[in-house]
């Protein structure tokens, strides 16, 4: 699986009936059709990375800070595609320790839905800290936790 | 570090940096554009650094142990995926004697324990003496440039080398042997 | 710069006298004033090491100018009493929720301000992010904050990376005693 840099023609990789802003973007299941797909933007500035998987999914690196070596990572994957999660996280982390050269890699998981624990901690994440009422979820404040991979060597 | 600090370059410390850009030994030592830009353009170009040009180019100033400005050092080239940049200096006439050298390593000690640089490259010009000696250029300089420039009506050649962490470290480790070696000396004097 | 004062006419060192809690008598604190970005850089640098890791800034890497534009593309307020910094950023996803700095060890002003963004802002759930080994760590636990995590080697300070320690309070665990922030009529 290769990444490779955001171009306006991927746009609609951009948007997906996921849970926002999540480390994991899986397409959420029963969600009522007024609800709008999460969606984000183009890259506007240095700040944000934004590869994709080609036909497959976004890859996003946010809140870039170059000293501390540190990036939030977001993926967004496209419905016809959830069976190639655990290989897209494992090429997202290579992508931001080796092509980046970052030395840590952080994003937010909310458990409330009902992401693949598992495959985080394959691709070497940990979890390090769960914060009450970091998200809003169904018409409730639910927790939300901090993963986080941190490079060795 | 021994009294020299880092700090950012503000507004205030411009009317002090366009002079020293325009100042004879700093224009044939390092570049000569400033005699031939115009003042509104040179202080708009500063202050467009200082508000916006973060991901490309820093200025820093200098300070000594009573907060005076020594000088200033501004790093370009900055790659930040590789965590490398090149280092530039500008010290002013009064302090080039002094306080050259800790300054330099001010510098080098900021770009890497705060901004995280582990590669710094540095030029010089080769006739340029202010804060290295020619010996030191020689053997430090791992590429020359001939034609590198031109300024004040002559073409410049460069010296370009890097300063990682490992010269850094073995910098230190010789200083302190260095150090070990006259202390020993001074003892076996004193019992004998 | 500008400095504008708490517009909460109960935010005024003349309720902290009234209230029945010691601490809040004896308190350095008398008013909190509001920054506006131009200012609350300036402010940060000023409060050097104790700045360094406030809202995730960093004055020593950071200009003026480049703190200034963080904290306005936060929407951060940040607020000052006495050489005290406070800082609060709402979480955008979810409303009731904010991130809150400070940059010294007292609880007071603190108390203050979280009291505020309850009344006010509609706030009941609050997340600290402190560099490890901070001092303002005391002021958060001394207002119930708890810790909820550690963020390995999240920052680059010194030579090396330094882990960031998450708290965390929900509105109801920080009011000392007897002391409560009426609302003006």
């Amino acid at each position: 699986m290769m990444l490779r840099g955001y171009r306006s023609g991927d746009a609609r990789l951009l948007s997906g009936p996921w849970t926002a802003g999540e480390l994991l973007g899986l397409p959420v299941n029963g969600r009522p059709a007024l609800v709008e797909d999460a969606a984000v933007e183009p890259p506007r500035d240095a700040a944000v990375e934004l590869c994709i998987a080609p036909g497959v999914a976004f890859v996003r690196f946010s809140e870039l800070d170059w000293t501390a070596r540190r990036a939030r990572l977001e993926i967004g994957i496209q419905p016809q595609a959830i069976d190639a999660v655990a290989m897209l996280l494992k090429t997202a982390v290579a992508h931001g320790f080796h092509v980046l050269n970052l030395h840590r890699l952080y994003g937010w998981v909310t458990p409330a839905a009902d992401p693949p624990l598992a495959v985080l901690g394959d691709a070497g994440f940990q979890r390090e800290a769960s914060v009450p009422a970091g998200n809003w979820l169904d018409g409730a404040a639910v927790q939300r936790q901090i993963w986080g991979a941190v490079r060795r060597g | 570090m021994f009294g020299v600090t880092v700090r950012h370059f503000t507004q205030a410390d411009i009317p002090v940096r366009t002079a020293l850009l325009r100042e004879s030994r700093f224009q044939a030592n390092l570049t000569d554009f400033a005699v031939v830009a115009e003042d509104d353009a040179l202080v708009a170009g500063q202050r467009r650094t200082i508000e916006q040009e973060h991901a490309v180019k820093r200025i820093f100033t200098l300070c000594g142990p009573n907060d005076q400005v020594l000088g200033f050092a501004w790093i370009t080239s900055i790659d930040w995926r590789s965590q490398t940049c090149e280092l530039s200096f500008g010290v002013l006439p009064e302090y080039r004697g002094g306080f050259g050298a800790i300054a330099v390593a001010a510098a080098h000690d900021y770009l890497r324990t705060e901004l995280n640089m582990r590669v710094v490259i540095n030029q010089v010009l080769e006739h340029n003496t202010m804060l290295h000696s020619a010996e030191a250029l020689a053997a430090q300089q791992r590429v020359r440039c001939p034609y590198d420039s031109y300024t004040v009506g002559e073409w410049r050649t460069s010296y370009y080398w890097t300063t990682t962490e490992d010269d850094v470290r073995q910098h230190h480790e010789r200083t302190e042997t260095r150090r070990r070696e006259i202390a020993e000396r001074i003892r076996a004097r004193r019992t004998a | 710069m500008v400095e504008t004062t708490l517009t909460d006419a109960t935010l005024t060192d003349t309720t902290l006298t009234n209230a029945a809690s010691a601490s809040a008598v004896e308190s350095t604190c008398t008013d909190i004033r509001r920054l506006d970005p131009a200012a609350a850089a300036a402010h940060l640098r000023a409060a050097a090491e104790a700045g360094r890791g406030f809202l995730g800034l960093d004055p020593v890497t950071q200009n003026d100018a480049l703190l200034a534009a963080e904290l306005a593309r936060m929407q951060a307020q940040v607020f000052r009493a006495g050489d005290m910094l406070l800082g609060s950023v709402p979480n955008p996803d979810q409303p009731r929720q904010a991130f809150i700095a400070a940059t010294s060890a007292d609880p007071e002003p603190l108390r203050i301000l979280l009291g505020f963004l309850d009344t006010r802002q509609r706030c009941n759930s609050f997340v600290a992010m402190v560099p490890d080994g901070a001092a303002c760590a005391a002021a958060f636990a001394s207002c119930g904050f708890r810790q909820v995590g550690v963020l390995r080697d999240h920052r680059y300070q010194s030579g090396a990376y330094q882990d960031v320690i998450v708290y965390h309070a929900e509105s109801g665990f920080f009011a000392s005693a007897d002391s409560e922030v009426p609302c003006s009529a």
